[in-house]
């Protein structure tokens, strides 16, 4: 099936279509993406939404995938960390983080960077207040913020640079 | 709980001597267990040997005996074997070791791994290099030139080269004498970046990884046959004797996913096991448990009550003696209880093999002791249980003991299934160990000869202090008694009102 909007069991994961089983329509989106399609790159943190480590994109908006219910990615774009880059192309905000020697523990990174492509999206050259605005709540217990900050700051460079 | 049989308080006349500062710190039944960390031998040259290798694909692969929790050590020391071995960082591959794999090696903790592996490892990739060196000499048939690596995998002697590759057979037999300090190249080159200051960090060795999800936790290990288990634990710790007033296992039942309800008397409450991950919320959910309280649970805050520990003589640590000064100091400090609250929920995956073995894949600080611990609680030879240790989600002083892995394998045994154990947040809060609540009291005097200007931190002042505090980077000023840094909220100083004789400020 070409068209995950035309069937509602489906969805686009990484610009793959994927059937979504029905057992797993009341579960959280992490646990499917984890256990079923193998994507370990979206991490458990809380459960509650609260710390953005389990963040991945639904249509291209950051979500906390531990309290979204598989139903709601049917007929809808998914991707995680996994498809962030294109072709082995890394993403701009992954390259920058590499650059700028950004993860620590790294747990929380895979959150952090959906969270940082999306904004760069909304914002192509984000002031430090958006940035802090759009990551609030994506929480980093080694403490790389600055170095986030940085980081989306270097991405939106070089995406300004090759447009 | 009496505060008598919480505390493990030295009796010392703080006050009679005019000691400089004063901690009170317990361990808490309710909140927290403070866990010792088991003694080790320092590393060694000779075991350093075993750390890294040439491969018979001409690359050299380096097991890294400290664990990796976000301090990037795999990094420093694939740095200090290239430095010494004199290749580029690029042909070193860094992998962490299975218990099996080295020698026993100490807990990681706090920032010691440098300080401690650098010489041994050094002095390995010294002796190793001279190895191969001496190889390739014999095999040319000349020992004309200067010896070098290229990035290529290529060792060239002059104007001849072999592959590496080629050197790795038969495997070397390396001398265990070990290479004097003296006649090692990393310290110089160290010494020599150290003092132009300008080196750029070297990459992370795993920063791909990192950023597209593929750096291995735990939590990512898939077994055959495993299965996924959540464990109720009490809101309060078993020592202290909640009950478990009831849960609601009809409920359990209706929940897709659901296999059985365990109680095991060496874990904590109820397990619930199911088939996939994805059921657990919704079944720790339905479950419903319920506790009974303990029937006395202490007060923290009436336990490290400093008024009344100075009432009663009775403190954890005192130490020095108030000094003549130019200005006078007051300190108290109430630190709270402090979670660890690495980021990654900690997470066990335990299997016992068919031949009665037992592996446990974990994020742990030390490896070799959750070996011990396991062997121990299963009655078994530590050479039958295999640790394969992964790296940490943070850990902060927090995965130094066996908690979710001794858990993970009980549960494991009980199954006769490989089975998965990830924590909950509600766990980590609940069943994880705690840093306790502490007081701590420092009256003194500013030392002469200090600058009164700039400010001094805590540790110049008493060593008594909480290092918690002193991280808070509290500063003291010739203007107030204490002035806490920006962000340190939970740093509340206040006049030490058990001596207020030596205040500077009012109690």
């Amino acid at each position: 099936m070409s068209d995950p909007m035309s069937d509602r069991m489906n969805t686009l994961l990484n610009r793959q279509t994927v059937a979504l089983p029905d057992i797993q329509a009341t579960r959280p989106l992490l646990w499917w993406l984890r256990e079923d399609q193998g994507l370990t790159g979206t991490r458990y943190g809380c459960g509650q939404g609260v710390c953005g480590a389990c963040t991945v994109h639904l249509d291209g908006e950051p979500v906390r995938s531990c309290i979204t219910p598989c139903a709601a990615a049917a007929g809808r774009r998914i991707t995680t960390i996994e498809g962030l880059s294109d072709n082995g192309r890394l993403h701009a905000v992954q390259q920058a983080w590499i650059d700028l020697a950004v993860p620590q523990c790294g747990y929380c990174q895979s959150g952090q960077l959906m969270a940082a492509a999306a904004l760069l999206v909304r914002h192509p050259r984000p002031t430090d207040a958006q940035i802090d605005e759009a990551l609030a709540g994506h929480l980093c217990r080694c403490g790389t913020y600055d170095r986030i900050r940085a980081a989306i700051h270097a991405a939106a460079a070089t995406m300004g640079a090759s447009r | 709980m009496s505060p008598a049989a919480g505390l493990r308080l030295r009796r010392r006349t703080l006050l009679a001597s005019g000691a400089l500062g004063l901690t009170v710190t317990l361990g808490l039944g309710a909140c927290a267990i403070v866990p010792p960390i088991p003694k080790r031998p320092m590393p060694r040259a000779d075991q350093a040997l075993g750390w890294i290798r040439l491969t018979h694909e001409g690359r050299f692969q380096l097991w890294c005996v400290r664990m990796e929790m976000g301090q990037h050590i795999d990094t420093a020391l694939r740095d200090i074997a290239a430095l010494e071995l004199d290749v580029p960082p690029s042909l070193i591959d860094v992998a962490w070791p299975r218990t099996a794999d080295v020698p026993l090696f100490k807990a990681t903790v706090g920032s010691d791994s440098v300080r401690e592996l650098l010489l041994p490892l050094a002095q390995a990739c010294a002796t190793l290099r001279r190895a191969l060196i001496e190889r390739a000499s014999d095999r040319l048939g000349t020992d004309a030139g200067e010896a070098r690596i290229t990035t290529e995998g290529q060792l060239t002697l002059g104007s001849r080269r072999l592959p590496l590759a080629g050197l790795a057979e038969p495997p070397l037999t390396l001398p265990a004498e070990a290479v004097p300090p003296a006649a090692l190249r990393v310290p110089a080159l160290l010494a020599s970046r150290s003092a132009r200051g300008t080196q750029a960090p070297s990459p992370l060795h795993d920063a791909q990884a990192l950023v597209t999800g593929t750096a291995l936790y735990a939590a990512d290990i898939r077994l055959p046959g495993m299965r996924h288990v959540t464990v109720l634990h009490p809101p309060w710790r078993r020592e202290l004797g909640p009950a478990l007033a009831g849960l609601d296992e009809a409920a359990l039942a209706r929940v897709p996913g659901f296999l059985t309800l365990l109680r095991l008397d060496a874990v904590d409450g109820p397990v619930i096991v199911a088939d996939h991950p994805g059921a657990l919320p919704a079944l720790r959910e339905a479950a419903r448990v319920r506790w009974t309280p303990p029937p006395e649970a202490p007060d923290p805050h009436a336990v490290v009550d400093i008024d009344a520990a100075l009432a009663r003589n009775r403190f954890t640590k005192d130490s020095g003696g108030v000094t003549e000064g130019p200005w006078t100091v007051d300190l108290r400090l109430d630190v709270p209880t402090a979670a660890h609250a690495a980021m990654e929920p900690r997470c066990a995956v335990a299997r016992f093999n068919a031949d009665g073995t037992l592996e446990l894949w974990c994020g742990t600080q030390d490896p070799f002791y959750m070996r011990d611990v396991l062997a121990r609680d299963h009655g078994l030879r530590a050479d039958q249980v295999l640790v394969h240790a992964l790296r940490m989600g943070g850990a902060f002083g927090g995965r130094t003991v066996a908690l979710v892995e001794r858990e993970a394998a009980f549960i494991a045994k009980a199954l006769g299934e490989p089975v998965k154990l990830q924590w909950t947040r509600e766990d980590e809060f609940t069943a994880g160990f705690h840093r306790p609540p502490r007081t701590a009291c420092a009256p003194g005097s500013m030392p002469r000869g200090l600058s009164a200007t700039g400010g001094t931190r805590c540790p110049a002042l008493t060593s008594s202090s909480p290092r918690p505090a002193c991280r808070a980077g509290c500063r003291l000023s010739p203007t107030s008694s204490v002035t806490p840094a920006p962000r340190a909220a939970w740093c509340r100083p206040t006049p030490c009102r058990a001596d207020a004789s030596r205040c500077s400020s009012p109690a």
